[in-house]
């Protein structure tokens, strides 16, 4: 059976025909059952940036046929339409989409760490829908494993690339441990908000929130766990906190280097991670020359992203390096599976082969005695074998996993052990 | 003494390995490339500890009298500075950095061990004298530690301070550790190099009858004390943080090393390296 991937992504389909294709959680069972009969193992991945179908089937083109009929009738869509928008992958370039996706190599934003639980939600669907065989949860578990791999041995996912993971990412790279930490939000703009989440959620547990409108600094605070506070206090707080989060509206600096000087003798020579996250800014640059404050903009963060993203591209070669060493050992692990089926069906083509000639000419052979037809039929026998002894010596010796796998696929695909792809 | 070969053969072995998994940790960034450098530093350690202790016991004197048991102390005393800096905090690039540098000392060791030296001089082979330079080599080695961890500490704080972010800044410590990490290196050096200098004080009363106070190697011991004193002072009396203290932690650490290494070379003392 062939492993294949037939689905359309971020790269192929703009948002508006994704969104169309999206199943819920309860239609994607339902869809991988309708499939059972054609594709015993399959899983369906759903995201907001792709929808993929991954199946073991024979033919595929029945499979990929039944999946576009049943999308079209549930999404309207013409056939021309879902045509030009979903591609379709076999074997090697099947397992590399896979590997690819696990290791968000394929992703809208390389190294986004979601994907790889995206696709394991997918696997587990399969499971409780009860189509993961051993094949399918081989393959997964060694698309899993490699993209461990990626994240751990190269540079994908270490560095943050929107601007409020940088700025979490550099409060870790001042103080360590935030969960000790105290922040203060000067303003309670969206911004300040998504980046406040992103410190709660590595254990930041004191918030202050200081606003014009100090309704507004209480609701935020609220949602934080925190205290709310006005402006005038919030300032005079500064000292107080580790972080300071400014998004204010307004038309000058609103913190002056007086006040984080104020701020940092009370501080004891503590350091100070002041975001400043207004346009116009809020903190005077003057105070970020100060020691032991780090004072970093909205440009100052774009920056950082901006690289970090770049770094990340560079770091995708040495990701396919490894997903290739992978790919082998999943190749590897596939022959023990693949060759041994394909040895067998390749000596029952010969012997059918073999014994309907056989039958043919025995009869033309009548004439001759009983000891005579016995060493024409070995002589075919010897003659079918000895054919196939090279091919499959050569077969079982090729060192390469990867020209293993595709010498027993051109084997099959030759000699029609299965049945071809037929579009 | 061939046993003994031996056992220093396996430990310059252990931290051989361990220097190479330190460099496949930079080529791969793996984890687990930098925990085994780390379990091979500790059987280096494991192993040297019974060599030096198995080569005292033969030789019935500490061995620091030669370059080869100097060295050897010397890559003992680091290792375990740096296992124990590890235990406290996990910075990879610490072991990175220092396991080559503790191979290479080993090795030296083990080359210098081949040429068969005796002691420098006999007095080197006096207990005292003996716990004084062995306590003075651990507390530079802490030194020795705690100047690389201030340098890292530096670097990353420029960095940070600039908007400059390196891509090897990702695998360096936060400066909150890299700083706690230089307190507690420069914490045992000090403690260690004051009770060597302390050791020292009573063998120099007793060889030399008093304490010969402009031996520039004296001066320089004390000197580096008073330096790092003035560190804890500023960091836990005036409660100055960041590079100011670290430049104290920058300039006792070269005080120390040229006590260490550029009085014998540059000037005269009585010691006798």
């Amino acid at each position: 059976m062939k492993f294949q991937v037939f689905g359309l992504n971020h790269a192929t389909a703009p948002v508006s025909i994704r969104e169309k294709y999206a199943l819920a959680p309860d239609a994607v069972k339902a869809f991988l059952r309708d499939l059972k009969a054609l594709a015993p193992e399959a899983a369906f991945l759903s995201t907001c940036n792709r929808v993929e179908f991954y199946f073991l089937a024979e033919p595929a083109a029945e499979v990929t046929a039944l999946i576009r009929k049943k999308l079209q009738a549930y999404h309207r869509l013409s056939p021309a339409e879902a045509r030009k928008y979903f591609y379709r992958h076999e074997d090697l370039e099947a397992f590399r989409h896979l590997f690819r996706v696990a290791a968000s190599l394929d992703s809208m934003v390389v190294g986004e760490s979601q994907i790889l639980g995206q696709v394991k939600e997918a696997f587990r669907f399969s499971v409780e829908a009860g189509m993961a065989g051993s094949t399918l949860t081989g393959i997964f578990n060694r698309a899993f494993s490699a993209a461990k791999t990626v994240r751990s041995q190269t540079e994908i996912a270490r560095m943050p690339v929107s601007v409020s993971s940088v700025a979490v990412s550099l409060a870790g790279k001042i103080f360590g441990d935030l969960a000790q930490k105290k922040v203060l939000l000067l303003g309670a703009g969206e911004m300040s908000e998504l980046t406040a989440k992103y410190l709660a959620g590595e254990g930041v547990a004191d918030f202050w929130v200081a606003n014009r409108t100090l309704e507004k600094a209480k609701a935020l605070a609220a949602k934080l766990k925190g205290q709310g506070l006005s402006l005038d206090q919030g300032i005079a707080q500064m000292g107080e906190a580790d972080i300071v989060l400014t998004s204010l509206q307004v038309e000058r600096a609103l913190v002056g280097a007086p006040d984080v000087e104020a701020a940092m003798r009370s501080r004891k020579g503590k350091p100070l991670f002041i975001i400043d996250l207004g346009v116009p800014r809020n903190v005077d640059a003057e105070a970020g020359r100060q020691a032991q404050v780090y004072l970093y903009n909205i440009d100052d963060l774009s920056a950082v992203a901006q690289s970090n993203q770049q770094e990340r591209q560079k770091a995708m070669a040495a990701a396919d390096e490894i997903l290739s060493r992978e790919i082998d050992g999943l190749c590897s692990w596939l022959n023990n599976l693949e060759l041994v089926p394909t040895i067998v069906r390749l000596k029952e083509r010969f012997e059918s082969v073999r014994q309907e000639e056989w039958d043919d000419f025995s009869k033309r052979l009548a004439h001759l005695d009983e000891k005579d037809r016995a060493l024409v039929e070995r002589l075919s026998r010897d003659l079918a074998a000895h054919l196939l002894h090279a091919p499959l010596v050569t077969l079982k010796n090729l060192p390469d996993a990867r020209e293993r796998f595709e010498y027993a696929k051109m084997l099959n695909d030759l000699f029609g052990l299965w049945k071809g792809p037929e579009e | 003494m061939k046993g003994l070969d031996i056992l220093l053969g396996l430990a310059v072995a252990a931290y051989g390995l361990g220097a190479a998994q330190a460099f496949r940790y930079l080529a791969y960034l793996d984890p687990a490339l930098e925990a085994s450098a780390f379990r091979w530093l500790t059987w280096g350690i494991g192993l040297q500890a019974v060599f030096l202790a198995a080569l005292g016991g033969s030789q019935g004197y500490t061995p620091v009298t030669n370059l080869s048991e100097i060295l050897s102390v010397l890559a003992f005393s680091l290792g375990v500075a740096l296992a124990l800096g590890r235990s406290k905090v996990s910075a990879p690039l610490l072991s990175v950095l220092f396991l080559p540098f503790i191979f290479l000392l080993s090795v030296f060791s083990l080359v210098a061990a081949a040429k068969g030296q005796g002691p420098m001089s006999s007095l080197l082979t006096e207990p005292l004298i003996a716990l004084h330079i062995f306590l003075t080599l651990l507390g530079y080695s802490f030194f020795t530690l705690g100047f690389g961890v201030g340098v890292t500490y530096w670097l990353q704080e420029s960095q940070i301070k600039r908007h400059q972010l390196r891509k090897w800044a990702n695998h360096l410590p936060a400066l909150d550790s890299l700083e706690g990490l230089t307190v507690f290196f420069t914490g045992w050096g000090f403690l260690l190099w004051a009770a060597g200098l302390f050791m020292g004080i009573f063998q120099a009363l007793k060889v030399w009858g008093g304490i010969p106070c402009s031996d520039p190697k004296i001066l320089g011991s004390f000197s580096v004390l008073l330096i790092y004193a003035a560190f804890f002072l500023g960091r836990w009396g005036l409660g100055l943080r960041g590079k100011k203290t670290m430049v104290l932690v920058l300039a006792g650490y070269f005080l120390a090393l040229f006590t260490f290494l550029g009085v014998q070379v540059f000037l005269n003392s009585r010691h006798v390296y």
